[in-house]
């Protein structure tokens, strides 16, 4: 061979440390191994999956397979050890309203979710206050026009217990105060799809839901004391309907699990596909 | 001085240590000898310098080899001399191991030596202090590369000249033109909301979307790079995917990815493809006619949970039998056409998916546990034909009817070029360091990535185009 092609390492670390810094990449050679199985949040699915496609190209030696089924099946799973992440859209290490703390579970940010309050598009109201909120999740205002809409019966749509869009609206949207439970005009969904459809085929709904499923005329996303749920109003800090996802895990994360989330978190992915699907970069909430 | 820096001082002086040019003490009195000429490569031509023999390591002229590279020289009062060099200052004093870069205190392994007032370095000082690149070939001649260019994060071909580089912050992105002869650089756009760059196949134009999912083509061939917008529909599209024409772009809407959608990028107008009810479909390919289509199906597993147990029962399941990805085809000029094909069934991985110009195959490389993957074909009558079976196959790039492969080939990493009509394949290269992708396009050479930088492979060379 005339000339092996060559290159000295410490010489061009440095010389791209001198300059503008540098950003890891995984080796295509990279030997990391395993498989990564993934549950729980179904808000978080498409993000995992995602994820998973892109991050099996830089570590093609390891398998990724995710479910949802309900945030809390995250770190129920974890906790069983038949998962080694558990998507959830609150911190399951600490105690929330319904749910004890997964002790000895690790939280891993990885999305800033938004939650929006959503009425179907006919019952004439733009913005609640928390103290109209908590009066209509819990029975007790039935009307619309008792909160200056239309003189029409609510219909509260819940999601089931184990929610983590539930869990949060509770905590942030009602402060804590409890869902009605049953009755002619409450009904409970199991998914977000089941919410958005639930809400848009049923005279006077009001129900919540991530933010990115608002679209369209026959669901609006209301005001909460007359802040609108949007992206800037999340990161200017003035809407507070939302929440951290995490990857719960059992301890530290280690392994290609680690390599996994650090992916997940990675600018690459932050800045890429996870605003493309809807959700907020983690650096956002840091500015 | 940080760490950091000392750290990599360190490396580089180890890396160094069996070359011809040594490391001597700093403490060590010097001893030298008259100047002596000294060739070294600098931006791949030979150049010669002045040097000296300081206690037996090879000194060169802080002159002759800082003017070779571009750097700028001022002699300071107190007798030392500072140099510019791509924004950066370095400044030297005779005698002394220590130099200032932009301010901050670097060590030299060997201390500047002045000899009738001109100032000598070893080179390994030298590109570390001057943030240069340096190499040393297996003849031990230095090699220094000081052409400024541009980081990349991610790099693709916009036509056999020139690639799209986009550098990543927290902050968001910048994207860049780079001409991949001389690795000069120019911004497209600077942006917190733009999704990547994809380029159309004939690399006049590039498509974005918001933070809304709004579609924005930009065009290249303009000095102002002027954007305009396609649709302001706000469905969720998590890739874009020009026709072969460039008169369309495909795209799988919403967070699964559940239809493909054909936007017309004249006038704005939405076609759908396909709606079939199938959801997380990812990876989506076109054929030049626009009528075939290749794409992934990722299934979810399946979980049982009974929500009426306590919490603290676990009462989880997860079954993930048959969620490997599974290769689909969809043909749109078949009159009625509603659904997908699946093609494979199978339960290897299967990654870095693309398709044939005509429609007629997919490929894919096949991740087995425990086995070498491979790469294959799957024909639209599901025929499978493996391209490159022998060899662990890491990563795969299509340009057109080439393949280009990065196979596991011990401490390097091999790279081919895979006739993807007559299946076969020859080595183009075995690279050395850290190989972390190709890139491919039709009628541009392979580049590669390799820790961190981007090279365009040239006949029997590398040419650096990123940092």
């Amino acid at each position: 061979m005339k000339t092996k092609w060559f290159r000295n390492l410490g010489l061009a670390v440095m010389a791209l440390s001198l300059t503008f810094g540098s950003v890891s990449a995984v080796s295509a050679s990279s030997k990391l191994s395993g498989r990564i199985v993934i549950n729980g949040s179904s808000a978080l699915l498409p993000l995992t999956l995602q994820a998973s496609n892109e991050f099996k190209k830089l570590n093609p030696k390891v398998k990724i397979s995710a479910s949802a089924a309900g945030s809390v099946t995250g770190p129920q799973s974890v906790r069983k050890g038949i998962a080694d992440i558990g998507a959830c859209d609150w911190d399951a290490s600490t105690s929330v309203p319904g749910f004890a703390a997964f002790s000895g579970q690790v939280a891993n940010k990885v999305a800033v979710i938004p939650f929006a309050a959503v009425t179907n598009g006919s019952v004439g109201v733009s913005s609640l206050s928390t103290s109209d909120l908590q009066g209509i999740f819990s029975g007790k205002i039935t009307n619309w026009k008792d909160v200056g809409g239309k003189d029409a019966k609510i219909v509260v749509v819940n999601r089931a217990f184990g929610s983590g869009t539930r869990v949060n609206f509770q905590l942030k949207a009602l402060n804590g105060t409890d869902f009605m439970t049953k009755g002619d005009n409450y009904k409970e969904v199991k998914s977000s799809g089941d919410m958005k459809t639930a809400i848009e085929t049923t005279p006077g709904a009001i129900g919540y839901i991530d933010l990115v499923y608002v679209s369209g005329s026959k669901m609006k996303a209301v005001s909460i004391n007359n802040v609108a749920p949007t992206e800037a109003n999340v990161i200017n800090g003035t809407y507070k309907v939302w929440s951290y996802g995490y990857y719960m895990t059992k301890g530290q994360p280690t392994g290609a699990v680690k390599a996994f989330i650090d992916y997940v978190q990675s600018s690459k992915f932050q800045n890429g596909s996870l605003k493309k699907l809807k959700f907020i970069p983690l650096a956002a909430m840091k500015k | 001085m940080s760490m950091k820096k000392t750290l990599m001082i360190s490396a580089l002086a180890a890396a160094l240590s069996t070359s011809v040019i040594g490391v001597a003490s700093a403490a060590t009195p010097q001893q030298t000898t008259a100047t002596a000429p000294f060739n070294v490569m600098v931006n791949d031509s030979s150049i010669q310098v002045r040097s000296i023999q300081a206690n037996g390591t090879t000194l060169v002229s802080l002159r002759d080899i800082g003017s070779a590279t571009g750097a700028l020289f001022v002699v300071n009062v107190k007798s030392g001399v500072t140099a510019y060099i791509q924004g950066h200052s370095v400044e030297l004093h005779a005698g002394s191991a220590a130099a200032m870069v932009d301010g901050e205190q670097v060590d030299l392994q060997q201390a500047v030596v002045s000899v009738n007032g001109s100032y000598y370095i070893s080179i390994e000082d030298f590109v570390g202090a001057f943030g240069v690149d340096g190499a040393m070939d297996d003849a031990g001649k230095a090699w220094i590369d000081s052409v400024e260019r541009i980081h990349a994060d991610t790099i693709s071909w916009i036509n056999a000249g020139q690639l799209l580089a986009s550098t990543l912050s927290d902050e968001g992105r910048t994207d860049y033109i780079v001409d991949a002869k001389t690795s000069a650089f120019t911004k497209v756009l600077s942006s917190d909301s733009a999704s990547e760059l994809s380029v159309s196949p004939d690399g006049k134009k590039a498509a974005y979307t918001d933070d809304d999912g709004a579609v924005y083509v930009i065009d290249l061939t303009s000095k102002s790079f002027n954007s305009q917008t396609v649709t302001a529909d706000n469905s969720i599209k998590p890739e874009l995917v020009w026709s072969a024409d460039g008169s369309a772009i495909y795209f799988l809407q919403s967070d699964k990815g559940t239809v493909i959608q054909k936007l017309n990028v004249a006038d704005g107008k939405l076609t759908q493809v396909l709606s079939d009810k199938v959801d997380y479909k990812s990876n989506l390919s076109v054929s030049t006619d626009g009528t075939k289509f290749f794409y992934v199906v990722s299934k979810p597993g399946a979980v049982t949970a009974d929500a009426n147990k306590p919490v603290d029962v676990d009462d989880v399941a997860i079954d993930t039998t048959g969620t490997e990805p599974q290769i689909y085809f969809f043909d749109a000029s078949v009159k009625d056409a509603a659904a997908g094909t699946k093609l494979t069934s199978s339960t290897d991985d299967k990654i870095f998916v693309g398709a044939a110009a005509d429609g007629s195959k997919a490929y894919y490389i096949s991740a087995v546990d425990g086995q070498p993957s491979s790469l294959v074909a799957v024909a639209q009558d599901k025929t499978v034909t493996k391209l490159i079976g022998d060899k662990d196959v890491l990563q795969a790039a299509f340009a057109g009817d080439k393949i280009y492969a990065l196979t596991d080939a011990g401490e390097q990493t091999a790279l081919y070029e895979v006739d993807a009509v007559s299946g076969t394949s020859k080595l183009i290269a075995n690279l050395d360091g850290n190989v972390s992708e190709v890139v491919a396009a039709p009628g541009a050479p392979a580049a590669v990535v390799i820790d961190d930088m981007t090279y365009v492979v040239d006949g029997g060379s590398l040419m650096k185009v990123t940092k």
